[in-house]
């Protein structure tokens, strides 16, 4: 039997999902010519609170996507302050995502000296990092010790790894790692199957997407495999073997698997020297296939997971849309690389 | 002493010494024109090759410019930024070769000390797929400056050997030619003159002793 509070967070949660696009939403903007008129079409949304018209009335798609990553997060934000007990903490975890995404951000412009730029933008109680002493950092190396007292302490474990490669891939990967095993811990002790579920899918995508590129890329196998995350639906072992055996062979290892279309596919599109972002809106497929289903779950936690997927979805897609109307790419392109 | 229009004295050893010269100048302009038939030739295989390459760049770049809008769609601004910050300003070395004299450019490392055209650490395999096509562009654009100042300098030599070799046959040689000429004849003259100075003074000789 649910919890009072369960169905509470359930039903704020459908109160939440109205206010997201839907599909036609999404196309009827991928339509509009110019990024003038996605923001007025916008302006009856969520979003105008946080889109302000210059009085030169000229629009700019970083300030758009400043706004539409400021809305991501404060709605993932909000279902953590309704949230409850584990699943708060287990939302908290999911939420961390943009830290991380942050952080990475930070190291890439430590290893090369270049400035750091935009981040996500997150207020100092939607992170646990101290972000004014990292980005005082002068290098990696001191960037990684001013996280010793957070939850990414062990990062410190792969700066010999990173010195030896020369990589922040190494650091990015074990960023990765820490952030979902918070998450996967999160997911079994809410013990519900269709959350783990959907965590397991997230993680396979990533490991999916970063074997089939790297193999295409080919960076050292060696390396490759240390990249690899746990916790997911596929096996550490299934992957290890996948990072040692070619494109082919990775195609033929998942069969039976629910990526195993998606792979054919993904494969396929390196085979033709189709544009990476074919071979990544192929290996999402299952995964969005995935939220779709667990969207009609609509009474059970899962939902909200769901709805939290989804709002970054849109605010990815909501991207591609302007910064697409911005460079004035092809319509058509634009669909491919929709996640619809 | 005679002189001639060019105020030259019509002597026998100034009519040596333009010989020499003559002989001197015409030794370098033979070699002039073998340096201007050199880089004429230089000149016509880089015109050969540089349409192509202008060619091939300008749909390099377009192409470049296509996953890079592709990128910045997928990755956002700020995502695209940053997955760049994590690779160091692209570098190149440059080194001279001297074709008759002319120095001319030659790229010979593109990814400079620190291998910096490596892209193993761009995080997003969308982006790193723009950073590659766009590195080709990027030494495509090099290829092509490369040739075109080649082209520049090596054109700019010729016209210059150009003008010297026309020079030398138009106005050096044929004035030192018409010189040469102009004292030939003077001598000859004076020659001529000294030849019947010397008959009227034997007739006259003869003449007093009968």
């Amino acid at each position: 039997m649910r919890s009072p509070r369960s169905v509470y967070l359930v039903t704020r949660v459908h109160g939440l999902r109205i206010h997201l696009l839907d599909l036609d939403d999404i196309q009827l903007l991928a339509k509009a010519g110019t990024l003038e008129q996605i923001a007025d079409k916008l302006m009856p949304t969520e979003y105008a609170k946080d889109i302000s018209r210059p009085s030169s009335g000229k629009i700019y798609a970083s300030e758009l996507e400043a706004a539409f990553l400021k809305r991501m997060v404060s709605r993932f934000f909000f279902v953590t302050s309704i949230a409850y007990k584990d699943f708060k903490s287990f939302v908290l975890a999911y939420a961390r995502r943009f830290e991380v995404e942050n952080i990475k951000r930070v190291i890439r412009a430590k290893h090369t000296g270049e400035g750091v730029g935009q981040l996500i933008p997150l207020s100092a109680e939607q992170t646990s990092v101290n972000f004014k002493d990292l980005l005082e950092a002068k290098d990696v190396a001191e960037a990684v010790r001013s996280l010793s007292k957070t939850a990414y302490a062990p990062l410190a474990e792969s700066l010999n790894m990173y010195n030896e490669y020369k990589t922040t891939l190494v650091l990015e990967s074990h960023m990765d790692k820490i952030y979902y095993d918070a998450v996967s811990l999160g997911a079994k002790k809410l013990k519900d199957r269709d959350i783990t579920r959907l965590i397991g899918m997230e993680i396979d995508t990533k490991n999916l997407v970063m074997l089939i590129t790297m193999k295409d890329r080919k960076i050292n196998p060696k390396l490759v495999e240390h990249l690899i995350i746990k916790n997911g639906r596929l096996s550490e072992e299934r992957l290890v073997s996948m990072s040692r055996s070619g494109l082919g062979e990775i195609e033929s290892a998942l069969k039976g698997t629910p990526y195993s279309e998606a792979v054919g596919k993904a494969v396929e599109a390196l085979g033709k020297k189709m544009g990476m972002y074919k071979v990544e809106t192929s290996l999402l497929r299952p995964m969005l296939k995935e939220v779709k289903s667990t969207m009609n779950k609509s009474l059970h936690l899962p939902f909200v997971i769901s709805y939290l997927v989804k709002s970054e979805m849109e605010a990815k897609n909501l991207i591609a849309i302007t910064m697409a109307k911005q460079l004035k790419l092809s319509v058509s392109l634009l669909q491919d690389i929709l996640l619809v | 002493m005679a002189a001639t229009s060019d105020r030259v004295s019509a002597t026998s050893g100034v009519l040596l010494r333009l010989r020499k010269q003559l002989e001197f100048i015409q030794n370098g302009k033979d070699i002039l024109e073998m340096k201007r038939d050199h880089l004429a030739a230089e000149i016509n295989k880089y015109l050969q090759t540089l349409s192509t390459i202008r060619e091939e760049t300008e749909k390099s770049l377009a192409d470049a410019y296509e996953y890079l809008k592709i990128a910045y769609s997928k990755l956002g601004y700020s995502g695209l930024s940053s997955s760049a910050s994590s690779v160091s300003p692209l570098d190149f070395k440059t080194s001279m070769r001297s074709v008759m004299g002319v120095e001319i450019p030659v790229i010979t490392d593109f990814s400079g000390e620190s291998g910096t055209a490596d892209f193993t650490n761009v995080p997003e395999p969308t982006a790193q797929q723009a950073a590659e096509k766009l590195r080709l562009s990027l030494e495509k654009l090099l290829k092509m400056a490369e040739v075109e100042v080649s082209v520049e300098r090596i054109a700019t030599e010729l016209m210059m050997t150009n003008r010297k070799v026309n020079s030398l046959e138009n106005t050096v040689i044929p004035r030192i030619t018409r010189l040469i000429t102009d004292i030939e004849e003077q001598l000859e003259e004076e020659d001529l003159e000294e030849f019947f100075k010397a008959k009227k003074m034997r007739s006259t000789i003869r003449s007093k002793g009968r």
